[in-house]
C-alpha cells in the first residue's frame, strides 16, 4: 500500500510537472518571449548555418554537374536516335515523292487506261548483260514475257525471269532481244526487228529494200504476235546502213530510255490485244 | 553530474542534428523528404534508454524546444509532442516489451 501510494504521488507529481512544463510554454507564447529566444538562438546558430547553407549549395551544385552531364549524354543519344529516325523519314518520303511524280507523269500521259500496270523500282543491273533487277516478282502478279515501260511510255524491255520478290528484266538491246518494230510514218507503214546488241544498243533489221527510212525516225512496237501493245517507243534512228547486195536494210537505233535515269518503271500486266 | 553531461552532450548533438537538416540537407532534393533527423535521435534514446532512466525524457523536452525555435509553430509544439510520444514509449516498453541492452 505504502509502495502504491507513493507511485501515485511520483505520478501526481509528474502529471503536475507535465502541467506546469504546459503552462510556462503558454506564458512564453502569450508574452512573446518566444520570438526572443527564436532570435537569441538564430544569432548564436546563424554563423555555422551560413557555413552549412554554403556547403550545403556546393555540394549540391556539385552533384548537379554530375547528374546534368550524365542527363546531357542521355538527352545527347536520344537526339542522336532522333536524328536518324528523321533521316530516315526523310528518306522513306523523298523516294514516295519520286513514286507519286512518276504516278502523276503515268496518269497525265493516260497509261492507266491502255494497260493495267504496275509500278516497280529498278534495284540492280547485271553487270554482264543488258539485264535489270526490279523489285516486284510473282507475289505481285508479274509473269514472264510481261513488258516493262517507262512513266514516259518507253519500251524497256521484257521480263525475263520471275521470283516471288523481284523479277529480272531484259532490255530491248540485250543480245537475246528480237522486238517487232516499225518506223512512226504517215503514209507508209514499214516494218523491221530491232534486234539488242548488248551495251544498250539497237540494230532495225529485215527493212525491206524500197523502203526509205532517214534518221531522225523514230521506232515503236506492232501488235504483231501480241507480244506487246502497239506504238510504245524504242527509240530514234540515228544511222542508216544502206547496202546494194544484202537484201534488207539496216539501221542503228539509239534508245529511248537512259539506264542512268531509270528508277521508277511499269510492268504492263495486261493490255488490249 | 553523468546524467547533465549526458544531457548537454546530446542536447548539441540534436542542435546541429536540426542545423544540418535545415541548412545543408535542404540543398538536396532526394534528401528533403528524410524525416526529421532530430525525432529519429530521440526516439532512438527513447527505445534504447533503461525503463527506470529518466535521460530520454529529458531530452525529448529540449529537442522539441530546440525544433520549436527553428519552427513556425507556437513555441513549445513540438516540446510537448515530444515529451508525451516519448512517455507513451517508455509506458509500453516497460509494460509489454522486455528489451535485453547489451553493455559492451
Amino acid at each position: 500500500m505504502i509502495k502504491s501510494g507513493f507511485q501515485l504521488s511520483k505520478r501526481i507529481k509528474f502529471a503536475i510537472l507535465l502541467a506546469a512544463l504546459a503552462a510556462i510554454l503558454l506564458m512564453i507564447d502569450y508574452l512573446g518571449l518566444d520570438s526572443r529566444i527564436k532570435n537569441a538562438l538564430f544569432s548564436v546558430s546563424s554563423p555555422l548555418q551560413n557555413i552549412l547553407w554554403e556547403q550545403g549549395q556546393k555540394t549540391n551544385s556539385f552533384l548537379e554537374t554530375i547528374r546534368e552531364i550524365g542527363e546531357i549524354k542521355k538527352r545527347s543519344e536520344e537526339l542522336e536516335l532522333k536524328n536518324q529516325e528523321l533521316k530516315a523519314e526523310i528518306a522513306r518520303l523523298n523516294e514516295l515523292k519520286g513514286e507519286n511524280e512518276t504516278l502523276r507523269k503515268a496518269l497525265n500521259l493516260g497509261l492507266e487506261k491502255e494497260f493495267q500496270l504496275l509500278m516497280a523500282n529498278v534495284t540492280g543491273k547485271d553487270p554482264f548483260s543488258d539485264v535489270l533487277l526490279i523489285d516486284k516478282g510473282s507475289d505481285n502478279g508479274i509473269t514472264v514475257g510481261s513488258p516493262v515501260i517507262t512513266p514516259e511510255k518507253v519500251l524497256i524491255g521484257l521480263v525475263q525471269e520471275v521470283f516471288p520478290g523481284f523479277s529480272r528484266v531484259s532490255l530491248l538491246s540485250d543480245k537475246k532481244s528480237l522486238v517487232s518494230a516499225q518506223v512512226q510514218a504517215e503514209n507508209e507503214e514499214i516494218v523491221g526487228v530491232a534486234k539488242g546488241q548488248g551495251n544498250f544498243k539497237i540494230a532495225f533489221d529485215l527493212i525491206p529494200q524500197d523502203k526509205k527510212i532517214r534518221t531522225g525516225d523514230l521506232l515503236v512496237t506492232t501488235t504483231l504476235g501480241n507480244f506487246f501493245p502497239k506504238d510504245l517507243l524504242i527509240g530514234e534512228i540515228v544511222q542508216v546502213d544502206e547496202s546494194d547486195v544484202k537484201p534488207f536494210q539496216t539501221a542503228q537505233v539509239k534508245t529511248a530510255f537512259d539506264i542512268e535515269n531509270l528508277k521508277a518503271l511499269f510492268v504492263i500486266t495486261d493490255f488490249k490485244k | 553530474m553523468m546524467a547533465l553531461k549526458k544531457i548537454i552532450v546530446f542536447s548539441l548533438i540534436i542542435y546541429f542534428l536540426i542545423l544540418f537538416q535545415t541548412s545543408f540537407l535542404v540543398h538536396f532534393v532526394l534528401l528533403r523528404y528524410l524525416p526529421n533527423l532530430a525525432v529519429i535521435f530521440v526516439l532512438f534514446l527513447s527505445i534504447r534508454e533503461k525503463p527506470d532512466e529518466k535521460t530520454a525524457l529529458i531530452m525529448s523536452f529540449v529537442g522539441g524546444l530546440l525544433l520549436d525555435a527553428f519552427s513556425a509553430k507556437p513555441f513549445g509544439f513540438y516540446a510537448l509532442i515530444f515529451l508525451i510520444t516519448s512517455l507513451i514509449i517508455k509506458f509500453l516498453l516497460r509494460k509489454y516489451i522486455r528489451l535485453e541492452i547489451s553493455k559492451a
